[in-house]
């Protein structure tokens, strides 16, 4: 046959298809350069974050009688923006600002695909059990437990199931893994309502699809349909599209709990983008010191909710 | 006139007696019908849930398929097809209290399957009675659920028997994001569970070279929506094939198709289904189609099943029918004559009143053009429900009517209508015409 070679295997379909999604993005639109731009960076700063160690970091001692007096310095000590050998100068504990901003990536990164993790699994699982057998006992059920859990609010919920759990410790800053770990369980759990309740929608509009109905009359199992057919490919950008938008809240909640110190987030002594703005104040406010970390909270998070958003509207759309 | 309606009629024998012509007088009559079925439906209710009561829409259907044979299931659009076979095959949301009776498949070698067993015990569907319409539903009680269990048992050994369903829209049918080759690998891996990837896709190969696709290997490829009307409909096909079944139902399989793909998928299902021992029923509105394809033929509307006969009670214009049948046919022909709404001046609306239930008498009554010519029984038949009788070799219709005694008279009515019409059509003044709505 004359077009046997084109796509002479269900593979090479699937190799087009990976083709067309990554070179026709000049038909994209900006959110997603932008987005993937933000989570190219991410994933470098992390991995740059790997080989720094926070103890092993130099702290800078001004010479002033070198350096000469400097108002700014003053005020904001040891924050000094113009060390020599410093790219944006220091933080709140003397180190470099630049090493400190990619190493406070570490403090964030992990806990947060922990959360994306959790509320993905619980999510379309609960979202997706609820949709499908609809009108039952176990869809109501599921939804009570949603809105339970949809009720408190988000932040609130993490502040006061942490704060217990930090309470009941001994040596409060001691294990910093686990208390974030904790943050990242509890913001998933409390992200799993708007991840189900999406992914419930989707399988219930497909639920009255005729394929779906087509695909149990060929005798195909409901696990098959509805992990195959439905969730893997009809529902994975919205999953992807919930990944980017957690992913983003997760570092919102992760640098106002460290903002506000280190009874809720992470200790000074630990590097996080929340601690490094604690101590703005008026005059400081443009200062490269606030302005930076700052820049970083504000461009990752928007980069992750435009790449979320870009997700939904170019692939739940459909291929048409 | 009578010259051009002859030869439709002839043209339909010459194409019975071409597709039958290898089994030239294996006649199958009833009794070895009924001793020998692969499917027998008796009784089967089915409705929509409304609220708390249950609106009828099936009502007392019954379908008896032979082994090797095709059954046309014709009526029109609502009258309740689509939804009794679904029922019978396992196919409807169960909602308790909404379907009963009895659907038996009986393979040789194998024990018989009732898919709808003791569901009147769980979930007792209660026909309308008198003055109300719409019955309430049965409450129920824990056993609906191990019902249920059963029921999903059952549906899997008849999977395991084989059936197929040829669904009406294929566009909609097909998973929209999955590539044809993929769903055809995993209807092939249905049929044979041990069969690896490399056996799955030779499998789907083999079974879009059946339905004759050309350009096989790259059609494998393609996402439903790149597929044409036609192509889609093959897919469909092979989709339903790929199951190995043995009992296939083709559920108005050419809707939507222009006439030369529509010829193409007929010749496609005749080869398949004649061919073989595949057995089967096909759901149509196109009586061409169903006298091409089908061995037997029942005739339902609103609900009821009116008429059940040979496949030739169709195509001869001599044989009794219900007064139903007969206007079917008459349609046919007007549209092979391109005569369109013609049948609208002889009292027939061209929509359906799909919502009415008819509880007591006659389902057909409002419409009958016999009543119409006061030929009819008129007290039976706005009070009894018509049962079917025998009037023929396997042959049993639903009428009130003695029709082998008024059969001279039917085509008589039928042609004074006619010439009233024409002679109304002429005269300009069409819109006053006896048009019973209802």
């Amino acid at each position: 046959m004359s077009d046997d070679g084109r796509f002479g295997r269900l593979g090479r379909g699937f190799r087009r298809d990976l083709f067309d999604t990554v070179f026709r993005w000049k038909e994209a639109d900006y959110r997603l350069w932008i987005g993937g731009i933000v989570v190219l960076g991410l994933m470098v700063m992390r991995l740059v974050a790997i080989g720094l160690d926070v103890d092993k970091m130099e702290i800078y001692i001004p010479r002033e009688s070198t350096t000469g007096f400097s108002s700014r310095t003053v005020r904001v000590s040891p924050n000094c923006a113009d060390a020599p050998g410093y790219l944006l100068g220091t933080d709140h504990n003397a180190r470099s600002l630049a090493q400190t901003l990619v190493e406070a990536t570490e403090t964030f990164f992990d806990p947060a695909l922990l959360c994306c993790a959790i509320a993905i699994f619980l999510g379309t699982l609960l979202g997706a059990l609820a949709g499908y057998f609809r009108g039952g006992a176990l869809e109501s059920v599921i939804k009570l437990f949603l809105t339970v859990v949809a009720s408190y609010p988000r932040l609130i919920l993490v502040i006061v199931a942490v704060g217990i759990f930090t309470a009941s410790l001994y040596d409060p800053g001691g294990n910093m893994g686990l208390r974030l770990a904790m943050i990242a369980a509890f913001l998933g759990l409390a992200y799993v309502p708007v991840l189900a309740l999406a992914i419930y929608q989707k399988v219930g509009s497909f639920q009255r699809e005729q394929f779906v109905e087509a695909a149990r009359a060929h005798g195909l199992s409901h696990r098959r349909i509805l992990g195959y057919h439905i969730l893997w490919a009809n529902c994975v950008p919205v999953i992807a599209r919930h990944f980017f938008y957690l992913f983003g809240y997760f570092i919102l909640v992760e640098t106002s709990l460290s903002f506000l110190g280190g009874t809720y987030g992470v200790p000074a002594s630990v590097p996080s983008w929340g601690n490094l703005v604690t101590g703005c104040d008026k005059g400081s406010l443009l200062a490269v010191q606030f302005i930076a970390p700052a820049f970083c909270i504000v461009t990752s998070i928007l980069g992750l909710s435009f790449l979320g958003d870009a997700i939904g509207e170019h692939f739940e759309r459909g291929r048409r | 006139m009578s010259d051009r309606s002859s030869t439709v009629q002839k043209n339909w024998r010459t194409l019975r007696a071409q597709a039958r012509a290898s089994e030239a007088g294996d006649v199958l009559d009833e009794t070895r019908l009924v001793e020998n079925p692969i499917l027998k439906a008796r009784d089967v209710w089915v409705g929509v849930k409304v609220g708390k009561n249950v609106k009828p829409i099936v009502q007392g259907g019954r379908l008896t398929v032979p082994h090797g044979g095709i059954l046309g299931l014709v009526g029109e659009s609502g009258s309740g097809k689509t939804q009794f076979v679904r029922a019978v095959m396992g196919l409807s949301s169960l909602e308790p209290g909404v379907i009963s009776g009895s659907a038996i498949y009986s393979v040789p070698g194998a024990p018989p399957i009732d898919v709808l067993q003791d569901i009147d015990d769980f979930s007792p569907y209660r026909p309308p009675t008198g003055e109300e319409l719409y019955p309430q539903r049965q409450r129920i009680g824990w056993g609906w659920m191990m019902w249920r269990r059963r029921f999903r048992k059952r549906l899997a050994a008849l999977r395991e028997l084989g059936v197929g369903f040829i669904f009406q829209n294929p566009m909609g049918a097909l998973n929209p994001y999955l590539r044809v080759g993929v769903q055809l690998a995993e209807a092939v891996r249905v049929a044979r569970p041990t069969a690896s990837k490399a056996e799955a896709e030779e499998g789907a190969l083999h079974w879009l070279a059946q339905v004759h696709l050309k350009a096989v290997r790259s059609t494998l490829a393609l996402y439903p929506h790149e597929l044409s009307g036609g192509m889609a409909q093959r897919v469909m096909i092979a989709l339903a094939l790929a199951a190995e079944p043995r009992f296939v139902v083709a559920d108005e399989p050419t809707t939507g198709l222009d006439s030369h793909i529509r010829r193409e998928i007929v010749g496609l299902l005749h080869r398949i289904m004649a061919g073989g021992d595949l057995s089967g029923i096909v759901i149509s509105h196109d009586l061409p189609m169903v006298a091409r394809l089908c061995d037997r033929l029942t005739v339902m509307f609103r609900g009821r099943v009116v008429e059940v006969g040979p496949i030739e009670a169709l195509g001869d214009p001599d044989a009794p029918n219900h007064p139903y049948t007969r206007e079917l046919k008459e349609r046919a022909e007007d549209l092979a004559k391109g005569r369109h709404g013609a049948t609208a001046r002889l009292g027939v609306t061209d929509s359906p009143d799909t919502g009415v239930v008819v509880a007591e008498g006659c389902v057909y009554r409002s419409r009958c053009l016999v009543r119409k010519a006061g030929l009819a029984p008129e007290k039976q038949c706005g009070a009894l429900l018509p049962t079917l009788e025998r009037v023929g070799e396997g042959h049993q219709v639903a009428c009130h009517v003695d029709e082998t005694q008024t059969l001279s008279d039917l085509s008589m009515i039928s042609a004074q209508f006619r010439a009233g019409e024409m002679r109304t059509l002429a005269d300009g003044s069409a819109d006053d015409l006896e048009v019973g709505r209802g």
